[in-house]
């Protein structure tokens, strides 16, 4: 009898606690929803737009080396950045609603080549100016509303090539 | 008198043919005109662009030469690269990296193409003036803008790598259509004195001095600065001035100034 209660008991703790576990709904944003759906944003521009010139986007070359000159081929192109963590949602609802640029290309190219001092370790870099905005993003989700705040840099069609030295 | 009248008409029918289909391998070009003055360091290449719109491929360019500096180019290469369509035309540039003999100063204004390794043709590019110079004393410091979108302003951090301590006179630019205003060094007036190993901002404005521009510029600015009672000067590294905007606009003022 005493074997058949504790056989009971190893039962229960091996497989049903595990099994009730694995039930437990994942911790999240949705994990109190009881009829879940889409949430709403409201953003709000709190300053802006001012203008921050030969702010960084991306490297056009991947590593560092000792070059006389560079040669650029592709089209340039800026994109819109959000700060603060922003989701995709976040970024689509700063977007959308404050009608920014997603991006800026320059008009016609051909390829360049500019020069560079071939005694220091560098790389290509792509730069532009970007209008800045500061901006209250609400998010409510059934009448449960969560606020962050964000700087979203528009892009503009001003774009700078600069050779980034290693020192 | 037969054979002397035979002889006039071959020669005419020659010189009407071979002028007619050079003509025709040519077609329409025009290229973007600079204000450049770029100087390098001794061992350095001359890095340069010449944007030109073409109405034909241009697959029968075999060599290019600059005729009025041909004796003193050391070697040259260069890269023909075609770029996006513009109306009827063809954008193209020809990337031509060069190195002179021992020639301290010289300047380009003409540009030719060989077509097909027979046909010449000359076309005006503006005037760029190429200076071999001495390893100045300032160097760039993290990022060094080569390529700004318009001529509105120059700004860089340099360091000065010399050993001793200078007072900076004045900063100035060499080219023909820009002059340069509102020069601050460090924000503060350009008459400065640096120490060995000081880094400084260096910014200042660019406007065009008269009506008369070009489509693209390459600016060296030359800081003169004092050392010990004498007088110096230092040319910082060459910018461009155009050439990554190609908007519609700069390139129907290329195709206007033809």
């Amino acid at each position: 009898m005493k074997n058949l209660y504790i056989f009971f008991l190893f039962f229960i703790l091996v497989f049903i606690f595990p099994i009730s576990s694995l039930a437990q709904k994942p911790q999240g944003d949705d994990s109190d929803c009881i009829v879940c759906g889409e949430a709403t944003y409201k953003v709000t521009k709190i300053s802006g737009p001012s203008l921050v010139t030969e702010k960084f986007q991306t490297y056009l070359t991947s590593a560092w080396a000792y070059s006389d000159r560079y040669v650029w081929s592709e089209t340039t192109t800026t994109t819109l950045q959000i700060t603060g963590g922003a989701t995709f949602d976040i970024t689509e609802a700063i977007k959308n609603q404050l009608n920014l640029s997603w991006s800026k290309s320059k008009s016609y190219s051909v390829a360049i080549q500019i020069p560079a001092d071939k005694n220091k370790y560098s790389k290509l870099g792509l730069f532009g100016d970007f209008n800045k905005y500061y901006v209250k993003v609400v998010k409510d989700k059934f009448g449960q509303e969560t606020t962050s705040h964000h700087d979203a840099y528009e892009p503009t069609s001003t774009h700078y090539l600069k050779v980034v030295y290693k020192n | 008198m037969i054979r002397k009248s035979l002889l006039i008409f071959c020669a005419l029918v020659s010189f009407l043919f071979f002028g007619c289909q050079s003509e025709r391998i040519k077609g329409f070009i025009v290229f973007g005109k600079w204000d450049g003055v770029y100087v390098a360091k001794k061992d350095d290449p001359f890095v340069l662009n010449f944007i030109l719109l073409s109405d034909s491929p241009l697959t029968n360019v075999t060599s290019i030469d600059f005729p009025e500096i041909a004796h003193a180019i050391d070697d040259m290469q260069y890269d023909l690269i075609e770029g996006d369509k513009y109306k009827d035309f063809q954008l193209f540039n020809i990337a031509v990296n060069l190195h002179l003999k021992e020639v301290s100063s010289t300047t380009i204004s003409k540009i030719t193409l060989i077509f097909d390794q027979k046909y010449k043709e000359t076309f005006p590019i503006g005037h760029i003036k190429l200076v071999v110079g001495e390893k100045g004393i300032f160097t760039p410091q993290n990022e060094y803008v080569t390529a700004y979108p318009n001529t509105q302003f120059f700004q860089a951090k340099l360091k000065n790598i010399s050993e001793h301590t200078i007072q900076i006179k004045r900063v100035t630019v060499e080219n023909s259509f820009l002059q340069i205003k509102d020069i601050k060094i460090n924000d503060k007036s350009e008459k400065q004195s640096i120490g060995a190993n000081e880094t400084i901002n260096i910014y200042f404005t660019l406007a065009e001095k008269s009506e008369r521009k070009a489509d693209f510029y390459i600016v060296t600015p030359k800081i003169e600065y004092e050392l010990a009672g004498k007088t110096s000067s230092s040319y910082i590294d060459p910018v461009f001035y155009g050439v990554t905007t190609l908007t519609p606009e700069k390139l129907d003022d290329m195709l206007k100034k033809n």
